[in-house]
């Protein structure tokens, strides 16, 4: 009887660990599928945003960027937790009619991933340079 | 004794459960987290061929003359295919971010092979007649092969399967993309974009 009883104590014990292990490999994977979503999802809102204003350049703005609307595109970017944004490359003064024009957006955007400390796991920040090139030609 | 051996194989398919378990919620997650992130690149990339078509369009490419004998009929024609699919190469390897050889320039880049043309249709529409001609682009050749549909404007449809009501540009291109468990796929988008101008 005695020795039944620490044999079910035993059982318990193991089967608990194996679900423990188990919801926390669960968990990281999970978790770390869900950052890299994330921070794809960031991307294609950056690329709606740039698409909107390409639109903006190319079809009624005379095909360039004004300093408005590139103020207002940096806000828009900076307001969906983009950083450190540059228009270097951007056409910013007019084309002639059919000329080709150039939106190039470069941005920091932040990533949240797991990371292994030794034994301690932990979230960190870390901040991925990206870019959005768009080319198209002037219709005003 | 049985009791024993009873407990021992309860233990192994127990664990072997927990196992499978965790295994097909993992592949269920992976897949879900796949097809979400082949519709985001998708869009991405979709995007990139939508204004590649439109900078086809460009005033150099039209036919102005016509275009200003009869502002009131708007009619918009592709002037030369071969200028017109010149624009839309630079503007396709721009966009994609591809080098001369229809690469990826980066290895970031969701594409992960050379972009191949696989359909570059040029249907030029005359809304004074309703006839369609279509340029359809031989990338072996590298020229255009020209054909007449008299009165088939809104009848005739894109091998993108929309139906033709002013002049438009289809293009279709196939790549490889990375897709679930370090595998690749060959995959081919297409989009087809018209033209016609606000009165």
């Amino acid at each position: 009887m005695k020795r039944e009883l620490k044999k079910k104590k035993g059982f318990v014990l193991h089967h608990i660990v194996i679900i423990i292990m188990g919801i926390l490999m669960f968990l990281f994977v999970g978790v770390s599928f869900m950052g890299e979503a994330q921070s794809l999802d960031k991307y294609l809102i950056a690329n709606r945003i740039a698409g909107n204003y390409m639109k903006k350049m190319d079809s009624y703005g005379n095909g360039y960027l004004s300093e408005d609307k590139a103020s207002k595109l940096v806000s828009d970017f900076q307001s969906n937790g983009f950083t450190n944004i540059d228009l270097t490359g951007t056409t910013m003064s007019e084309v002639d009619n059919g000329g080709d024009i150039y939106l190039d957006i470069k941005f920091d955007q932040t990533i949240k991933q797991f990371s292994f400390d030794g034994l301690k796991l932990s979230f960190q920040s870390k901040t991925v340079r990206s870019e959005i090139a768009i080319s198209d030609t002037s219709k005003n | 004794m049985p009791g024993l051996k009873k407990k021992k194989g309860s233990a192994y398919i127990l664990t072997l459960f927990a196992f499978l378990t965790f295994l097909l919620l993992y592949t269920i997650f992976a897949i879900g987290i796949t097809k979400y992130k082949l519709a985001a690149v998708g869009e991405i990339l979709d995007n990139s061929l939508v204004v590649s078509n439109l900078s086809v369009f460009s005033t150099n490419n039209l036919d102005q003359d016509l275009l200003s004998q009869s502002p009131d009929k708007n009619i918009i024609i592709i002037k030369d295919p071969n200028k017109a699919i010149e624009t839309w190469k630079k503007h396709m390897k721009y966009n994609f971010s591809l080098d001369d050889n229809y690469t990826p320039k980066y290895s970031t880049s969701f594409i992960k092979s050379k972009v191949d043309i696989k359909t570059f249709i040029i249907y030029n529409v005359d809304p004074t007649t309703n006839n369609i001609t279509e340029y359809k682009y031989n990338a072996q050749a590298g020229s255009f092969d020209t054909e007449n549909f008299p009165s088939q404007k809104g009848i005739m449809k894109t091998e993108n399967g929309n139906t033709i009501n002013v002049t438009t540009v289809d293009s279709n291109i196939g790549f490889t993309i990375d897709t679930i468990f370090n595998k690749t796929k060959y995959v081919t988008i297409g989009r087809d974009v018209g033209i016609y101008k606000k009165n």
